[in-house]
């Protein structure tokens, strides 16, 4: 992983972020430890919405989701749910501002990569990336969401691939006997280079160096599930088309990739800001970055950025479904009450751009620590706070989140 | 800490303020040489003090120079800071005096920008000129394409593995950037991965240079990894490295045979940092000036001119240390620029440089898969068919013989396919291919607004920034009473949107004979299609014209010249106006630089190890006896079959380095009549088949044989 580009800062006006020396945040103790959650999952969806589809009716503690609206493909984990309107990324807009902010409240690395370096140390995967359709574009601010340390961490776009690196290449000792051969000669000629060469040079050597402790740990381990059948996709997973069925494979893998305990964070980012995607199978025509953009007078046009909004939010219950379905071994009640699942979004009312009054959902109590079941209508609130809370429901006791120290959002305890 | 001047010169009053007490402020430390060296005399001096002197014709103007006093210089130029570079450059709203006297991705205009930085708070802005990063010493990650490349030439045989590897960081639309182009955990497995196929499938005979059986086993892998490893490091291995390879190939084949030793050490080979990164390092001159190696040289050439490894000729040339002067790397690329893989390379530059790379994936309403290749293979070969016959720029933006497949005439409406001439049926060069068109739309039809971004961003370099904020920026609602020209138009009158969609749509405008598809019309909405646009205040009609108009333009030249720069040296370059070059010109140019043999970075930074000369190896070691071939331990060929019935002739092979009672397990098929040489016991639907008398149990190397028909 590179340094954070000073150019891609400039680009996004968060130059003087970095310039300005800001005090280091994220060790100052803030309040007790009582998160019980054990595991986190984000899920992406692209390019904002239209707040009044979108919106529940009712109150904090007794609302429901309209007959027609983007959540309503939610209602059945309503009681799962803390439905958050009225949060803003602070000092981003746009859609390369908030792609880059969603996730990392301007600071250098993500929520989730953040919280799997806390508790990732013991699992195959420290972390867990996947993507549907994120990569035509290759790897930009527009097309990533999780950074470490100023880097972009890839996801992997390819169902099959997440497949073998979760059930194919392990178990077979003798065989990983020779890999690890090989990836001890490898470290050696990286550490020979590293020992010669200079600073520039050490930043890849580093990142070439934690390459392979990644490949090791994952072919050290087990995996403790047993394999299921692998996703017959390959070379198709660009394939506009099919997009439903690459995001229900990977949605599977990341399911399952948790519940056999090979990683304990994982996300699915679902296209990307800007994303082009043709929703076919819903009989669209238009891309959904062009229907994000729809004016409120054009009613056929709302209606089917509106439709593309509830199929992304019927892909959120289907993984709701599972984790509820899943018993978590050590608790014996469902891996969703110990399970964080964030669903993120860049945007707030598309056709303007903006990175205010974005519509996020958090599903998952984290073991009694989020108060769910509710809608919050939040006014204006910084979604660092989000962030931060979420960090606390991991037992971390971090002050604040990214640039910012503004603390957790006591609203949803 | 703000740094500021009182308006006391006259030279630095800002006549766009009331006040006549106005200051100027410099958020960076005055630093009259810095203005000097990176400002004054890479563009100002030359290019502004004419006009911008005190009786000169801009002497009136918010910034008058002064050459005698370059404080007050500096100062005039950072009182201007806001539009120091949009004024030069034809952008400013209130237009240039002098006209445009800078263009987009030059040197000059770098170095405005830097003092515009500098002067307005960036105090470690950086001169992006050409020699500050295209020279700079690094490491670079092969590119995928170049992975795949690579490995078929390494291996002889056509392997392609990169279109599975996670996609790389894109920066300025390239997706070679040396700084970006690092090992992530998932690319590190991938290549873990793609390495243990390939040298799974590769044929090592191929690739063996002496017989083991004769030779010895240990030689022979010394031979055989010294050699390979050579290519597949682009230079010698030293002792230690090859020590490392030559051991790992004992552990394995100690326990399963010389072969698979061998595929293990090709493995681990193929994820070597040596393999995956090119050094272009050089060793410590002066200060901070490193020269490039031979070998170093011979893999910056090939990948530069083709894509790929170093071919023999390459290998030979640094091996005799003839790779390090401007005349022997001149002569190497007179050689290579007559291969195909030249004209390859070219081609995907130019096809980089389009942004025609997103073809492959684009979602578009009516493209199957097939219509997708023929569009692409239209431009991949007209484009090499032009760099074959020394084509240039102009010819790429007017030429309208081209090739077509079966697939794409029909989509054009032509009557026969092949190599035809689109004069009289299409309007334009390369900007009316249909796979131009087709990834520069919407899905459901054309887009103004990508075509304009396609000549603005992709052919003059130039950076428009995205639709502000808080703007509504919905597309026009689709009348189907409205053309799609009609609906822009209408769009675009609103102000906010104006400023910078009248610098796009009416580019994009000229292409409206082309559908989302590229396909002709000649009417859009019961109306008869408006081709007509205007770039820059010239006015145009149709896409023949604009090409036209854009070939006149300097800005054309200089955008290609700086895209090959940046695309040969992954790092940012700049170009300048050098006409209408051949297209492969800029790029085989890069190498006939002085630049291109030496290396820029801080001092005492370490040297490559793309140094010295191949091992003696004259003082082999013997076996010990503890190794053997390896290979397949059991062959089954049918020696007759004639349907009803069978014979077969087995061999079994003990390729270990142990004694070895063996037994061969075989599906059953049909009931055995007569069996030879072994015996036989049923498991499940198995036949086990063993040993009988001396061949039950094997010595390594040993061979037993058997033969059985069988009634089906």
């Amino acid at each position: 992983m590179h340094v954070l580009n000073r150019r891609r800062l400039l680009k996004l006006g968060l130059a003087s972020l970095v310039a300005a020396p800001f005090a280091r945040l994220l060790s100052q103790p803030a309040r007790a430890n009582t998160g019980g959650a054990k595991r986190f999952l984000v899920l992406f969806s692209p390019n904002g919405t239209v707040h009044k589809h979108w919106r529940p009716t009712g109150s904090e503690t007794s609302f429901s989701f309209g007959s027609g609206s983007i959540l309503e493909p939610l209602a059945a984990h309503k009681d799962d749910l803390i439905v958050m309107d009225g949060l803003s990324f602070t000092g981003a807009d746009n859609h390369e501002g908030g792609m880059a902010a969603m996730l990392t409240a301007q600071g250098e690395t993500s929520i989730d990569q953040h919280i799997a370096r806390a508790i990732g140390g013991d699992s195959r995967f420290s972390s867990l990336e996947l993507g549907v359709q994120t990569s035509a574009w290759g790897g930009t601010t527009q097309t990533r969401m999780s950074y470490l340390d100023g880097g972009f961490v890839t996801p992997d776009d390819d169902p099959q691939n997440v497949w073998k690196r979760l059930f194919g290449d392990v178990g077979d000792e003798s065989q990983t006997a020779r890999r690890q051969s090989v990836l001890d000669l490898s470290r050696a000629e990286v550490n020979a280079l590293r020992t010669d060469l200079g600073a520039q040079e050490r930043i890849l050597l580093d990142a070439h160096l934690a390459g392979l402790e990644a490949v090791e740990r994952s072919l050290s381990g087990e995996s403790t599930c047993e394999s299921p059948t692998a996703p017959d996709l390959s070379g198709s997973e660009m394939n506009n088309d099919l997009f439903p069925e690459v995001a229900k494979a990977q949605l599977d893998l990341a399911v399952l990739a948790l519940a056999c305990g090979s990683t304990k964070v994982a996300s699915v980012q679902l296209s990307h800001t800007v994303g082009p995607t043709v929703f076919t199978w819903l009989g669209e025509s238009e891309g959904h970055h062009s229907l994000s953009h729809i004016d409120d007078s054009n009613q056929a046009g709302i209606e089917s950025f509106v439709n593309c909004e509830r199929w992304f939010a019927e892909q959120v219950a289907y993984v709701l479904d599972q984790l509820k379905a899943q018993i978590d071994p050590e608790t014996g009640g469902s891996m969703l009450d110990s399970t964080v699942v964030l669903w993120a979004k860049e945007l707030g009312d598309g056709r303007e751009h903006v990175c205010t009054d974005v519509p996020w959902v958090l599903a998952g109590n984290a073991g009694g620590f989020f108060n769910t079941g509710r809608y919050l209508s939040l006014g204006d609130v910084p979604h660092d706070q989000v962030l931060t809370s979420i960090c606390h429901a991991f037992g971390m006791e971090e002050a604040g989140f990214g640039a910012y120290a503004n603390g957790p959002l006591e609203a949803l305890r | 800490m703000i740094w500021f001047l009182l308006a006391c010169n006259p030279g630095v009053s800002n006549t766009d303020s009331s006040d006549s007490q106005a200051q100027v402020e410099m958020d960076c430390p005055p630093d009259t040489e810095l203005f000097q060296t990176q400002v004054w005399d890479a563009v100002m001096g030359a290019q502004c003090a004419g006009c911008h002197q005190a009786d000169g014709l801009a002497g009136g103007s918010a910034m008058v120079l002064d050459p005698s006093d370059m404080e007050a210089s500096m100062w005039a130029a950072a009182g201007v800071a806001d539009r120091l570079v949009a004024k030069p450059s034809g952008t400013h709203q209130n237009g240039h005096g002098g006209g445009t006297l800078v263009v987009e991705g030059s040197s000059g205009q770098a170095a405005l920008q830097f003092w515009a930085d500098y002067a307005q708070g960036d105090c470690e802005a950086e001169n992006q000129s050409c020699e500050d990063h295209s020279g700079d010493r690094r490491l670079r990650r092969l590119t995928h394409s170049e992975y795949d490349a690579t490995v078929s030439d390494l291996l002889g045989m056509e392997l392609s593995y990169a279109a599975s590897f996670a996609a790389d960081e894109v920066v300025d639309g390239f997706d070679n950037d040396a700084q970006a182009l690092a090992l992530s955990p998932l690319l590190t497995d991938q290549y873990r991965s793609a390495a243990e196929a390939i040298a799974d499938q590769v044929d090592l005979d191929s690739l063996y240079l002496c017989d083991p059986t004769q030779t010895g086993y240990t030689a022979c892998a010394i031979l055989w990894i010294e050699d390979v490893g050579l290519r597949v490091f682009r230079r010698p291995l030293n002792q230690t490295e090859l020590d490392r390879y030559v051991d790992l190939w004992a552990e394995v084949a100690t326990e399963d045979g010389h072969d698979t030793g061998l595929r293990w050490a090709l493995t681990a080979l193929l994820q070597s940092p040596h393999f995956l990164y090119r050094p272009e390092l050089g060793v410590p001159g002066d200060g901070e000036r490193y020269t490039l190696t031979d070998w170093e040289v011979a893999s910056e050439l090939s990948y530069l001119v083709w894509g790929t490894m170093p071919d023999d000729t390459l290998f030979a040339a640094a091996l005799a240390g003839e790779l390090h002067t401007t005349d022997q790397v001149t002569e190497q690329v007179e050689r290579m620029s007559t291969d195909p893989r030249t004209q390859d390379q070219a081609a995907e530059l130019v096809q980089i440089w389009m942004g025609l790379d997103q073809l492959a994936t684009v979602p578009r309403e009516g493209l199957d898969d097939e219509l997708r290749a023929s569009m692409a293979l239209q431009t991949q070969t007209h484009i090499q068919g032009l760099v074959d016959q020394g084509g240039t720029l102009e010819d790429l933006f007017t030429s309208q013989d081209t090739w077509v497949d079966a697939t794409l005439a029909e989509h054009y409406g032509l009557t026969q396919d092949g190599w035809v001439s689109l004069a009289g049926v299409r309007d334009g060069g390369i900007l009316a291919h249909a796979s131009v068109l087709t990834t520069y739309a919407l899905s459901s039809g054309s887009s103004p607004i990508h075509r304009g971004v396609l000549v603005r961003e992709h052919l003059l370099c130039e950076e428009l920034p995205p639709p502000p904020s808080n703007l509504d920026v919905s597309p026009p609602e689709v009348d189907p009473s409205l053309s799609t020209r009609e609906r822009y138009a209408q769009h675009a009158s609103d102000p906010a949107c104006a400023s910078c969609h009248n610098k796009i749509d009416p580019i994009g405008f000229g292409f409206e004979h082309y559908g989302g598809l590229g396909q002709w019309q000649d009417q859009d909405a019961d109306q008869d299609i408006d081709a007509s646009g205007d770039l820059d205040g010239r006015d145009f009609d149709g896409v023949s014209e604009l090409s036209a108009l854009l070939l006149e333009d300097a800005r054309l030249s200089t955008c290609y010249v700086k895209a090959t720069r940046r695309w040969a040296s992954g790092a940012e370059a700049c170009g300048e106006d050098q006409g209408l070059v051949a297209l492969d010109g800029p790029l085989l140019a890069v190498a006939d630089s002085p630049a291109f043999l030496v290396r820029t970075g801080p001092a005492n930074q370490g040297s490559t190890h793309a140094i010295g000369t191949r091992l003696p190896l004259d003082d082999l070691p013997e076996d010990d006896g503890s190794i053997g071939m390896g290979g397949d331990a059991f062959e089954w060929t049918y020696s007759t079959d004639w349907g009803t019935g069978y014979c077969v002739d087995a061999v079994v092979t003990n390729t270990s380095s142990a004694d070895w009672t063996w037994t061969f397990r075989q599906s059953q098929d049909g009931t055995i009549s007569s069996l030879w040489n072994a015996e036989v016991t049923e498991d499940g639907s198995d036949w086990l088949f063993t040993g009988v008398w001396g061949t039950a149990t094997l010595a390594p190397g040993e061979q037993a044989t058997f033969g059985l028909c069988a009634n089906r």
